[in-house]
């Protein structure tokens, strides 16, 4: 028989392990979960509001620790091959779509379709979704558009009497009639920048008009490689490019990147250009003025009876990497907390108008809106937000998630076969051909 | 005979009188660990044999060992596949152009280099007042960091803005505003012109080291016998020049065919892949299709034909100095 003494400690070891296995039952228990959350953005004005947010939401869970860390884009799949091979890939992961299918493809990820119904499917625009889907799940969560449509003068539209083009032919006059000689017989200014920078950019701008047209590489609905079966368009829309650029755009765009376009566009060297809305900012740091004069409109589809079919787009999302329950747990309420509407929005203002929500009422939170650059470009964000966003694709994604896109970017086999036929060096005909072989091998090699 | 083979043949000859065999590889082992000066000597060198080991002997046959492996580098799979990595590198419709940029970029800017490297040697020997500044100013390429220089090259070829291409553009050499990085010729002359430019001071600077220890009083000879400043040239300064030109052009073979920074900053190997060489090919390979036994192969690739190379180019002037 205990004495007194001894029943009262054993009645508190009672009570503290009754209270310890509430305590581990209960939301609390993320206290003892350390997550590991990396980033893309390296900017500081970026990079700062998600670190803020995560401070804002991290409490929520009873002291849970979150190890925030930024990625520069250039060194991320370099991390991440040596992480999954570690087994310490990311806990949660902000990135562009194409490293989700790169995750997604070594079966790095756990879905998130739960925290989409969770949060309200139908909040989110819909493309977003479907490019990060697969197998019946959504594997990412989209938090920001990245879209592409034609940046044009305004000013330079008005003298020279042109309204925004409705199609290919449209577009291709009027940017001729926009290229006008300086008084040394020398072109002052050129209709449209057409880059073609090797990496990125090319392919970039190729699958813009492709896609306007209707062209996949994969069937959206089947996920068939049709590339193939589409030569017809994809030459068309090939030559079509190269008119522009051989019609309208400075010789040197041929290997220009993002940088070079955008520098042309805010000094006036170019009249039009197909962009992702980041020379608002370089005009307000470079050129101020001139900021009043710019207006979008998307990028036509061949015929002006028809809108164009897609653009090409992209987004960033938000992934969880595969690691024990109660870390994939804590990091769904993490992100859960991250979604607030008013979070997402201002995630979208640290670089506003290249950066627009991917949720509807993120996009119409007085957060947003409010902003000074938002309010300025208002009628330019709702085309944006209700003609561009919508409906596009990135190559090799059109079905879904596919790997095929990270090579694609990584890579530099379609900026070679775009740049060849621009320089004359093959015909459009042959360069459809090297980018169809090269389509074919690496979807063999994928599944090898 | 030498000093080395008298002993040889002592230790030979007194095996061959008692009439026994001389140890095997193993008793001679036996007898360097029992050696005390050996033992310290393997001490010391045993901290450089691990660096190697590690660092590059390891590296080095993982690579051959990755050239015949599939690789899948999340799960750590391999698959061995025997020659498969080389046959589909080398049916690659890309080879020829990509082993043509590469002879082309390697032989230019080895020519640039030193036809460079020697004239400014030549010029930094003299004994002229601010000579001293001259050679620091000569020797910045070299320690400028390749990011800055080709950024810098970069700006100079912009076809808007940059000072290079709008004179180009003056003397009508290209169009208004077109660029030299813009065309596949003047691309790959732009990266060897960057390349030579960054190149030639370390051949400079080797070059003036050999002819500060030419003997002054050759030259008072070749004077006497009446040699002018080019005989002087072709048969004093030439042959002394050559045991440094045949070590250093198998150095700059080698970092040149290797260079990887230069090209890839300034035009990604492009355009159309004009400047596109084997080591551009190898990154792409592994860093962006995550084929790394394809990458290998390439790998494997290059460092067997620079090996062949070297040993042909070091047999041959063995052979020639020789004669």
């Amino acid at each position: 028989m205990m004495n007194p003494q001894a029943r009262r400690v054993a009645r508190t070891l009672r009570w503290a392990m009754l209270a310890g296995i509430a305590a581990l039952a209960t939301p609390g228990a993320a206290a003892a979960v350390e997550l590991t959350f990396w980033t893309n953005l390296t900017t500081a004005s970026q990079a700062n509001v998600i670190q803020k947010q995560i401070n804002e939401c991290a409490p929520q869970q009873g002291g849970l620790t979150v190890k925030f860390e930024t990625v520069p884009f250039g060194a991320m799949y370099t991390r991440l091959i040596t992480a999954l091979r570690r087994g310490e890939a990311p806990n949660i992961m902000n990135t562009i779509e194409g490293a989700v299918a790169f995750m997604q493809a070594k079966n790095g990820l756990v879905p998130v379709t739960d925290l989409i119904d969770r949060l309200d499917r139908k909040d989110f625009t819909a493309s977003y979704l479907h490019a990060v889907s697969k197998d019946g799940q959504v594997w990412g969560l989209p938090d920001w558009a990245l879209h592409q449509e034609v940046w044009y003068r305004k000013d330079l539209f008005a003298k020279a009497g042109l309204q925004p083009p409705r199609s290919w032919d449209e577009l291709l006059q009027a940017a001729k009639a926009l290229t006008a000689a300086g008084a040394d017989g020398k072109p002052a200014q050129f209709g449209f920048a057409v880059p073609m920078g090797r990496s990125l950019v090319a392919p970039q701008t190729y699958f813009q008009i492709f896609y306007s047209a209707g062209g996949t590489i994969f069937d959206p609905k089947t996920g068939e490689y049709v590339f193939g079966e589409q030569k017809p368009l994809a030459e068309k829309a090939l030559a079509f490019m190269i008119d522009l650029y051989k019609a309208a755009s400075p010789p040197a765009s041929v290997e220009w990147s993002w940088s070079e376009y955008r520098t042309a566009f805010v000094k006036g060297q170019v009249a039009m250009t197909n962009e992702w809305g980041a020379v608002v900012q370089m005009a307000a740091e470079q050129n101020p003025d001139v900021l009043i004069q710019f207006d979008v409109f998307p990028f036509p589809g061949p015929s002006a009876e028809k809108k164009p079919a897609a653009s090409l787009g992209g987004g960033y999302y938000y992934l969880i990497g595969k690691s024990a329950p109660d870390k994939v747990a804590a990091s769904k309420a993490l992100l859960q907390c991250l979604y607030d509407p008013k979070r997402v929005a201002e995630r979208a203002n640290s670089r506003p108008i290249f950066a627009i929500p991917a949720t509807r009422t993120a996009f119409e939170s007085e957060v947003f809106q409010s902003n000074e650059t938002v309010k300025r470009f208002k009628p330019q964000l709702e085309v944006i937000f209700k003609d561009v966003m919508p409906t596009w694709y990135r190559y090799g994604m059109e079905a879904g998630l596919n790997p095929l896109a990270g090579q694609i970017e990584a890579t530099t086999f379609i900026g070679d076969a775009i740049q060849n036929a621009a320089l004359g060096k093959i015909k459009v005909d042959a360069a459809i051909n090297q980018i169809d072989e090269q389509l074919r091998f690496q979807v063999e090699m994928l599944t090898r | 005979m030498s000093a080395v083979s008298a002993r040889l043949a002592a230790i030979g000859s007194r095996y061959a009188a008692s009439g026994r065999r001389p140890p095997r590889t193993g008793r001679f082992l036996d007898r360097f660990l029992r050696d005390h000066k050996a033992r310290i000597g393997l001490v010391f060198i045993a901290p450089a044999l691990a660096f190697l080991i590690v660092f590059v002997a390891y590296p080095v046959i993982e690579v051959v060992r990755l050239s015949f492996h599939l690789v899948d580098f999340a799960t750590d799979q391999e698959k061995f596949v025997g020659f498969a990595n080389f046959v589909q590198v080398l049916r690659d419709a890309k080879l020829g152009t990509v082993a043509w940029n590469t002879l082309v970029w390697t032989i230019f800017s080895l020519a640039g280099q030193f036809a460079l490297g020697l004239t400014a040697a030549l010029c930094i020997n003299q004994r002229l007042p601010g000579m001293t500044l001259i050679r620091t100013i000569l020797l910045l390429p070299y320690v400028v960091p390749v990011i800055a220089l080709a950024l810098f090259w970069r700006w100079m070829l912009d076809g808007s803005f940059g000072i290079v291409s709008a004179a180009l553009q003056s003397a009508g050499a290209i169009a208004p505003d077109q660029s030299p990085l813009a065309t596949p010729d003047g691309a790959m002359a732009t990266v060897i012109l960057a390349n030579t430019w960054r190149g030639f001071p370390f051949v400079m600077i080797s070059y003036w080291a050999a002819l500060q220890a030419i003997p002054h009083e050759l030259y008072e000879a070749a004077s006497v016998d009446g040699a002018g400043p080019w005989q002087e040239f072709r048969y004093v300064t030439l042959p002394h020049l050559v045991t440094i030109t045949k070590v250093m052009l198998v150095l700059r073979l080698i970092w040149t065919v290797t260079f990887f920074d230069i090209i890839w900053l300034i035009t990604r190997g492009g355009p159309g892949g004009a400047t596109e060489h084997w080591p551009i090919w190898i990154y792409q390979e592994t860093m962006g299709f995550f084929r790394f036994g394809s990458g290998a192969a390439l790998a494997v690739l290059l460092a067997g034909m620079l090996m062949l190379l070297s040993a042909v180019y070091l047999v041959a002037t063995r052979g020639s100095a020789a004669r």
